[in-house]
């Protein structure tokens, strides 16, 4: 929180008596090191990572951290190398494989391209993995501004399209039936969660949203049958999961 | 590593007094004061924004300012492009940008009425420039909805040319600039772009559950910005394609610069939440985007930020263009530190800048000696994107602080708001800001504009206790304003670099004089300008405290004091 006020000062301090209590704590020694770094205290923050790796030999945090002292001094060979540590332990860790580029290029190395084009490549994956989270993530909201708006047909409207946009996703499949149960749409209702059958999303709620949707359309038969199923996998998920 | 750490930390600390010693001689007793002089002065001028319950996000995004001299009687004049409303047609229809004669005294007269320039679209920002070489500065207004180009009559009115010259695009454009990018003696045009939002696409976002809230760009489409090709005839021909800036992004601020000094002027686009782009002009207008390559097109953890307004200018007088990126708070604003050789390194924490602008979501920005002291300082305009941003943190607020970010003559910069006047004590939701020498009396005044109220006309009080210079450059070969001029500035023992621009900040434009400050000084050993067509005018032994006009090949056409 002081962070985020900037009052970096009061940061150092509490970051520092904490690990007065508990000094093997990586996580508040990486906070420090990391607000030492933006008051540009860079001998400090270098001995808060070394100390963090002291006691963990594999923290690719504190090996990016390290990356970006030796950066912000312009001591780019450095730089590149500890940003390659962080990598080695961490591959998924995006910071170094940045920092690992950008100190690269600064020290004339043509690897800096290559290096450069694997963070490009890895950018552009995540960005687009975000990119699906935030719209899924938007329709979602959208959907619940609709229902607190009582704009339940608007709501059912998004939802279907948006389950053809993202079919595999179980959240928009659910919400659509539920909200349909809700209305009494009990046909539609059951179609949606029978689609989701169909496309293996089914756990023990849809099957027992299902057996609810029957009763309301008079069909025992199927209600039956779905109670057997949710009650089979609702056991089932009660079993411990075997160890991989 | 260890010996030279210790060595940075030290040094430092031994040579801090003499340091200091030398700025206490150089500053004067008062600190410069800013007082915002608009109702005083007949700026009368709110921002409509129509903020409605259906949280159209163009309603928190605007709008513009300019300083430029329409009428050619060498006091700048001052433009703001209004808003408007998307569900109440009476209040979109009232929402006239406003046209502001300098009178000469200080003073401002609205003159829109007899101006022709008229409201279109949800007005966001605008750029001004000679684009004909006629002799009169012609306007680009960017919009949600058909932007506008208005040719300046020369008789104190516009006239709206944007169907015969080709141009009107239709989709949210934001900043705007002129350069002339093929060096033919024309100005072209760069229009930056945001999503493509619009009434019929209006998103639902919320702060939490049933809490609307303006939306994040990331719910709508980036949309490429334009690149127009002046013809030279009045047309414009769109070349983003041709010329390879077709990148998209959330197009948000956009200034020219020759960053790597070949001769070709490149540019710099501030992307909102997506990675900003750095266009290398390879020559005769065809670009190459090497932003992720020369390390300004992330933040320093390698992650895009919420780019909004820029600049670009030199920071430590190493003669090479730096770049700041005004960001939204949490990430801190950007300043990138040029290298030369094409490459950039982030100092924003190293500078100071991260510190002082941390709490901020930054908008307009300009780098600017306010206090005539030879270094480029920063002034900022911030204000939360969200109008109920309250509800979801108490640390923040829609309306915030403006920063003024003094250069300690090295690149560090330090917070000197609190110490400068009531004008820096003001809180609102701001957005454009631009820079420019209002009353010609040799220090740089600060127009601001913010959303959904009463814009600000800071007056700079005791800036030019400092001696300085205004230059208007008047090209013949080149563009007859001479944009993308690079001047260097011989002046007690340093060499200043400025150069002409017009468009920069978020939705603004600088009066287009370049302003060197000289302290102590009272003469400049040398003036060199460079011009775009690659000719270069020297003048020697300048004195302080007047305007120069100087005609490229020809000299010093005019020289004017300054009005104290």
């Amino acid at each position: 929180m002081d962070f985020f006020l900037v009052r970096f000062d009061d940061a150092v301090k509490a970051f520092t008596k904490a690990l007065e209590f508990d000094s093997s704590n990586a996580m508040t020694r990486l906070l420090l090191a990391s607000v030492l770094v933006r008051r540009n205290q860079f001998d400090e923050a270098d001995a808060e990572f070394r100390r963090v790796i002291a006691t963990n030999p594999r923290s690719a945090p504190a090996y990016d951290g390290l990356a970006q002292v030796h950066l912000s001094l312009g001591q780019y060979g450095e730089a590149a190398f500890e940003a390659e540590k962080a990598l080695a332990i961490d591959p998924g860790l995006q910071t170094s494989r940045y920092n690992r580029a950008m100190a690269l290029i600064r020290d004339g190395h043509d690897e800096g391209h290559h290096a450069l084009e694997e963070y490009r490549q890895r950018a552009e994956e995540l960005t687009a993995a975000e990119g699906r989270r935030n719209a899924i993530a938007e329709l979602d909201r959208t959907a619940s501004g609709f229902l607190s708006e009582k704009h339940p047909e608007k709501a059912i409207e998004l939802l279907r399209e948006a389950t053809r946009t993202y079919p595999l996703s179980a959240a928009f499949h659910l919400k659509l039936g539920l909200i349909q149960s809700q209305l009494q749409l009990h046909q539609d209702a059951a179609q949606t969660f029978e689609t989701m059958v169909q496309l293996k999303l089914d756990d023990f709620l849809v099957h027992r949203q299902l057996a609810r949707e029957y009763e309301f359309l008079g069909n025992r038969e199927a209600a039956q049958r779905q109670r057997v199923l949710y009650l089979q996998r609702y056991d089932a998920a009660l079993l411990p999961t075997p160890n991989p | 590593m260890r010996s030279c750490i210790l060595g940075r930390l030290i040094l430092p600390a031994l040579l801090a007094p003499a340091i200091l010693a030398i700025q206490q001689n150089n500053d004067p007793v008062q600190p410069v004061q800013f007082v915002n002089v608009a109702p005083k002065n007949g700026v009368a001028y709110k921002h409509e924004n129509g903020a409605s319950p259906e949280k159209y996000m163009p309603e928190t995004m605007g709008s513009g300012a300019l300083i430029f001299d329409y009428d050619n009687d060498g006091w700048p004049d001052v433009l703001f492009i209004n808003g408007g409303s998307f569900v109440d047609k009476r209040a979109a229809a009232a929402a006239r940008h406003r046209l502001y004669r300098n009178t000469g005294d200080g003073k401002f007269t609205d003159v829109t009425e007899s101006s022709g320039i008229v409201a279109s679209g949800f007005g966001m920002g605008a750029c001004a420039a000679d684009y004909d070489n006629d002799g009169w500065t012609d306007l680009y207004v960017t919009a949600v909805g058909p932007d506008k180009l208005y040719h300046n009559t020369g008789k104190g009115s516009f006239t709206d040319v944007s169907t015969a010259a080709g141009l009107g695009d239709e989709l949210w454009s934001t900043s705007c600039a002129f350069a002339d990018i093929d060096n033919d003696g024309d100005l072209d045009l760069y229009v930056a772009r945001y999503v493509d939002f619009s009434v019929e696409n209006n998103k639902y976002c919320t702060l939490f559950e049933a809490v609307r809230a303006y939306c994040h760009p990331h719910v709508y489409n980036s949309v490429p910005d334009i690149l127009y090709r002046n013809n030279g005839d009045g047309t414009f021909t769109d070349i983003t394609k041709a010329a390879g800036v077709n990148k998209t992004g959330n197009g948000m601020g956009v200034v020219f610069g020759d960053y790597d000094d070949d001769g070709w002027i490149d540019i710099f686009v501030a992307n909102d939440s997506t990675p900003n782009l750095l266009y290398h002009n390879k020559g005769k207008g065809i670009f190459e985007e090497v932003a992720l390559w020369a390390g300004v097109s992330v933040g320093a953890a390698g992650k895009p930020l919420a780019g909004m307004g820029t600049d670009m200018g030199d920071i430590n007088g190493d003669g090479l263009l730096d770049i700041f990126v005004t960001n939204l708070d949490g990430q801190t604003h950007s300043l990138y530190k040029n290298l030369g050789k094409g490459l950039f390194s982030d100092v924003t924490f190293l500078s100071g800048v991260g510190e002082a602008t941390l709490p901020y979501v930054g908008f307009g920005t300009a780098f600017l000696d306010y206090d005539n002291d030879g270094d480029l300082d920063l002034a900022i305009a911030n204000g939360d994107v969200i109008d109920n941003v309250k509800r979801l943190r108490d640390s923040t607020s829609y309306e915030q602080l403006n920063l003024l970010l003094r250069n300690d003559g090295t690149g560090k910069f330090s917070n000197v708001g609190p110490a400068s006047g009531s004008g820096f004590a003001l809180k609102k939701a701001s957005r454009a800001l631009a820079v420019g020498d209002l009353d010609n009396d040799g220090d740089l005044d600060i127009v601001i504009a913010n959303v959904g109220t009463t814009a600000d006309v800071l007056q700079n009080d005791g800036g030019n206790r400092g001696n300085s210079i205004l230059v208007r450059t008047v090209g013949s070969t080149s563009n007859r304003d001479g944009i993308g001029a690079r001047l260097r500035f011989s002046v007690a023992g340093k060499v200043l670099r400025r150069d002409v621009k017009a468009g920069s900040s978020y939705l603004a434009q600088n009066d287009s004089r370049v302003h060197f400050g000289m302290g102590d000084a009272t003469r400049a050993e040398r003036l060199e300008i460079r011009w775009p067509s690659g000719k270069i005018d020297v003048i020697e032994n300048v004195q302080a405290n007047q305007i120069l006009t100087v005609k490229e090949g020809e000299g010093i056409q005019r020289k004017q004091a300054f009005a104290r």
